[in-house]
């Protein structure tokens, strides 16, 4: 797709803001490592009536992304469990999902290759993760349909859409400003559970309801849990494993437990799936950006015809050095990015990505990276499409 | 940018149009309805059911009411789109493009223009009408003779606030170093003027001062300002993310030690009324002729008097007035078949106290107000308030940051509706809330004493009869009216929908929003008391804000930070005019008590306290379910995806 392609993986962890600190100590140590790092929030249900005059105030969280070398996520992961302590702490995660493509700005700040390569990466799909772009009206609802299927409480971090809206002139006035973002990791099988339950709960298949897509995972590691205010919720599938686990008093038993049921289980509440039917030919195109040049390139993005652009903002992190970063009484000027994400076909996809190659340079926008990964599932408005409890097929 | 002429715009009809516009400003109106609901409801309800007055002036007020309503939902719309963008892109901008000594150079004078633009002065103008030159001298001098000076004072505190809130960002100091020393002199001050009986008087006014600085512009304005540089600085090692705060709440401390510092100089100096140096005009045995629109408590019976015409209408023609009562007194009693007779008694007609049941009184538009004066007179206001900021900051941004504002389009079209909104907001108070207010405020007094109800012809007597339990109906009247109040500033909403954006919706608006109006109505409660027992205001003041700082010590840094910006922003526009009004009519019905300072300082203090209990039960919760996570993974079983495929 792009001249100058590499093979890259997006490495994303989400850990308490004191872990975080840790860990950009740790990773920033390498030579030339750096981080993107915003805040985030993890999600507590309330059931009590009074809850919705004094909501429960939710924990914080920091999430980190980095785009590293192929060949280095398996050390950069393994070094971030490490020291975020993702074992003991239960309130982490990790995962990496590798790129088909990347590229590179002239000014990006990129990583460097180690000289030794860990062999061919398989991408198992092992994990998923589910990214949700919905209303913050919605956002709890869609949450809590997410933990009755199975799955951790979301990590729900804001981003804006621009789009349709802002091509109507003053009219984009009328646009909620900030959508909230999602983000489920989930175990392999619960995770086609998890998106059909936020998709319905959602109403997805609604005009102007949101957006929603699963990333492929090669490896990752989560602990996150939810933390409900009240004793009526069901356990979730953690919590059932860890009481097996006390119970049984070792976990062998998790090798055991294959169970094949008639029907996909659902009549047994376990809705096992038959084989999910897939999506042709969605990508994920992700674009970082510094802040100065983020306007430059979304119009540049949608004027080249991307439906829909989600943005939030980061913070570059890297090891703090004297040269190249400015100071201030003391203080350090951080340098602000964008991420950019745009969810497509694969023909709409490369011909964006061939946009940009041809005309960052031009347009002033070098400091820039773009990579592009698979999204084996969509689920959103789909004109034409009258019943949606069926998985969405994206018309190309 | 060329890309953008080309880029292809949609040419939507007027249908298609009114279709995109109609649900933003019907979403826009309900959620300024859902703030504004509660204390107008309540102050009616009121005012009909519990004190059994007739509303005066209804369709003024209702009307009224619908423009604040309109007015609201432009201005919180011209915030979010123009004013706070505006304060953010300065603030992300100003540390990188230019040096320390500039920095500081603007906030100094943007906290002192920002007082300027939203003069508080005459708010405590208001707040001192009665006081009296022969009563409280060193307070008349500096209401009256040295006002501009008290003006000048108070706008180099909020300067110097405001830039010691912007170096605080860099230097990563914990607010809770800056705010518990301030508190603390401020405290000892106090504690000194107390003493001194002079001095004493200035205290009101002086907590006032600090309470009523920042209005509903330059609020957002700092905050977005301190957003907009704590997203860009990073100090220390980890950058709080709660660290954009605290610019408000210097800013209302700093003033308060301003004003107590030039009325100590005007005390020692010996130059206010009635001391040896004084050259302003005043005399102590004029008495300054202010008088408040709620009258002076008569004792009523006058006007309940059967007059000496009505007495001969009754000799000649048998005709008693309307309403009379007839009882008997005196005479000889005995028992005679089981009933009581008296023999020769007297009978005593007196004219009843009229108890008109009227829901709304004939007058319902006070013919006295000229609309298109009062309209005048808000558009000036909000034109003084947002146009000077906004073209210092737009200025200072294209001439000294040299930066290009992106969407100028939309800032431009934010600071319209801002303009618009705070026009159509000052008219509707003037023609709803304050006479609801005034009402409301005058007639209070009725629980605990007699009085003449405001726009009424004679004297009611008290609803109940034991003061006390009179004095505990104003003082939970006074509660939720604080509230009530609270929940419908506009400063308030803005700084509620700041937190939770900042916080990624970890902290949402509404826990925010109801802790602070809680805290706001036990603090107008603790006011209330202070003026109906006549206690000095020193004695609620001191343990209130002495446990403030207790709880500051403990409390986590991210809520300290937000805590006591709240309770800058809480005496606004609504609630200052309600307070007052309750705070004179109730001080001309207890003997002693001269103004209506020191309700406002304390209805600052109790949301600081709310918002502190909240940041420290959420604390204790975090901690126990953290305990409870790691005893579930300590059992040695970890709940683990499968990690690496090959």
């Amino acid at each position: 797709m792009f001249k100058n392609d590499s093979a890259s993986s997006i490495i994303t962890t989400v850990l308490p803001p004191m872990s975080a600190t840790r860990v950009i100590a740790g990773i920033t140590a390498r030579p030339d490592a750096s981080l993107l790092s915003w805040t985030a929030r993890g999600t507590v249900l309330h059931d009590h009536w009074w809850k919705r005059w004094f909501p429960p105030v939710s924990p914080a969280r920091t999430a980190l992304s980095a785009i590293v070398p192929a060949a280095d996520a398996g050390s950069v992961v393994d070094e971030i469990v490490e020291v975020g302590k993702l074992h003991q702490q239960a309130t982490g995660a990790v995962y990496s999902v590798p790129c088909e493509h990347t590229y590179f700005g002239a000014d990006y700040h990129r990583w460097p290759s180690l000289p030794h390569s860990q062999g061919a990466i398989t991408a198992g799909g092992n994990l998923g993760v589910i990214h949700c772009i919905i209303d913050h009206r919605l956002s709890d609802r869609v949450a809590r349909s997410a933990i009755a299927a199975g799955a951790h409480g979301p990590i729900v971090y804001y981003c804006e859409g621009r789009g349709l809206r802002d091509r109507l002139g003053w009219l984009r006035i009328t646009k909620e400003h900030e959508k909230e973002v999602l983000t489920v990791i989930a175990d392999p099988g619960d995770v086609e559970d998890v998106f059909d339950a936020m998709a319905v709960a959602g109403q997805l298949h609604l005009p102007g309801r949101g957006f929603m897509y699963r990333l492929e995972v090669d490896r990752g590691l989560f602990n996150l849990p939810s933390r409900f205010s009240h004793h009526h919720y069901p356990a979730n599938m953690q919590q059932i494993i860890n009481a097996i686990d006390h119970l049984a008093g070792h976990t062998h038993w998790r090798d055991q437990s294959a169970a094949d049921i008639g029907g996909g289980g659902r009549s047994a509440g376990l809705g096992i799936r038959t084989p999910a039917s897939t999506l042709e030919d969605q990508r994920c195109l992700t674009a970082i950006v510094n802040r100065d040049q983020l306007v430059t390139l979304m119009d540049l993005l949608l004027d080249a015809g991307a439906p829909g652009l989600n943005v939030n903002h980061a913070r570059f992190v890297a090891r703090d050095d004297e040269e190249g970063e400015e100071h201030l009484a003391g203080a350090r000027i951080n340098q602000e990015y964008g991420l950019l994400r745009c969810v497509t076909d694969t023909n709409r996809t490369a011909h964006l990505a061939s946009v940009i190659e041809q005309h960052a340079a031009t347009a002033g926008v070098t400091d820039l990276c773009v990579t592009v990964t698979r999204a084996p599932r969509v689920a959103t408005y789909l004109p034409g499409t009258t019943d949606f409890r069926s998985p969405a097929v994206q018309a190309a | 940018m060329a890309q953008l002429e080309n880029s292809p715009r949609f040419q939507l009809g007027a249908r298609d149009t009114l279709r995109i516009i109609l649900p933003y400003v019907k979403r826009h109106f309900v959620g300024q309805v859902e703030g504004v609901w509660f204390i107008v409801a309540y102050l009616v309800v009121f005012q009909i059911l519990v004190l059994q007055l007739p509303l005066v002036y209804a369709a003024m007020i209702a009307v009224g009411i619908l423009v604040v309503v309109v007015g609201l939902m432009l201005f919180m719309e011209g915030l979010r789109l123009g004013l706070m963008p505006l304060g953010e892109v300065i603030g992300s901008v100003l540390p990188r493009n230019s040096r320390m000594p500039v920095i500081l150079a603007f906030s100094v004078l943007l906290g002192a223009g920002a007082t300027f633009a939203e003069p508080a002065i005459a708010v405590l103008k208001a707040a001192g009408a009665g006081v009296q030159p022969g009563e409280a001298p060193l307070l008349y001098s500096l209401l009256n003779d040295f006002s501009g000076q008290l003006v000048g004072s108070v706008a180099t505190g909020v300067g110097l606030a405001v830039m010691l809130g912007v170096l605080r960002f860099f230097y990563a100091w914990p607010l809770k170093n800056l705010v518990i020393p301030a508190v603390l002199i401020l405290l000892t001050l106090s504690f000194y003027f107390s003493r001194i009986d002079v001095l004493n008087d200035v205290l009101g006014l002086a907590w006032d001062c600090g309470a009523v600085t920042t209005g509903p512009v330059t609020v957002p304005l700092v905050l977005a300002l301190g957003i907009g540089v704590c997203r860009v600085v990073s100090s220390g090692s980890g950058s709080d993310s709660h660290s954009g705060f605290g610019i408000v709440t210097l800013a209302s401390l700093f003033p308060i030690l301003a004003v107590l510092i030039l009325s100590l100089f005007h005390y020692v100096r010996d130059d206010y009324v009635g001391a040896p140096y004084y050259e302003g005009a005043t005399r102590i045995e004029q008495t300054a002729a202010t008088t408040s629109e709620s009258a002076a408590a008569t004792t009523g019976t006058d006007r309940n008097a059967i007059s000496l015409p009505e007495f001969e209408n009754y000799l000649s023609a048998g005709k008693l007035p309307e309403r009379h009562e007839i009882t008997f007194r005196g005479g000889a009693p005995r028992l005679v078949d089981g009933a009581i007779v008296l023999d020769a008694p007297e009978v005593v007609i007196r004219k009843a106290l009229s108890t008109e049941w009227e829901v709304i009184s004939d007058a319902v538009w006070d013919r006295q107000q000229s609309f298109g004066e009062r309209f005048q007179q808000a558009l000036i206001e909000s034109f003084r308030a947002i146009v000077p900021l906004c073209f210092f900051l737009y200025v200072v941004l294209r001439l000294v940051l040299k930066q290009r504002l992106e969407h100028g389009a939309d800032v431009g079209i934010g600071v319209t509706f801002a303009l618009a909104g705070m026009c159509l907001f000052g008219l509707g108070i003037a023609l709803g809330l304050t006479p609801l207010g005034a009402q409301l405020g005058s007639n209070v007094p009725l629980t605990f004493a007699s009085i003449t109800p405001w726009g009424g012809e004679h004297a009611l007597p008290p609803l109940v009869d034991a003061p006390d339990i009179g004095k505990m109906m104003a003082v939970g009247f006074a509660f939720f009216l604080g509230y009530g109040a609270t929940l419908a500033e506009p400063a308030l909403n803005a700084l509620g929908d700041t937190v939770e954006r900042i916080t990624v919706g970890a902290f949402r608006k509404k826990l925010l929003m109801q802790s602070v109006a809680v805290g706001v109505g036990f603090g107008i409660g603790a006011g209330v008391v202070t003026m109906a027992y006549g206690l000095p205001l020193f004695w609620l003041l001191a343990p209130a804000y002495s446990l403030a700082l207790v709880l500051t010590w403990f409390a986590p840094n991210g809520f300290v930070n937000f805590s006591w910006d709240s309770a800058g922003v809480t005496t606004g526009p609504i609630t200052v005019p309600l307070v007052l009004a309750m705070g004179l009519g109730i001080g001309a019905n207890v003997p002693g008590v001269s103004d209506g300072f020191g309700i406002l300082a304390l209805a600052s203090v109790g949301p600081i306290l709310t918002v502190l209990m909240v940041g420290l039960y959420t604390q204790r919760t975090e901690a126990l379910a953290r305990q409870a996570e790691s005893e579930q993974t300590s059992s040695g079983f970890r709940a683990e995806a499968p990690v690496e495929a090959g």
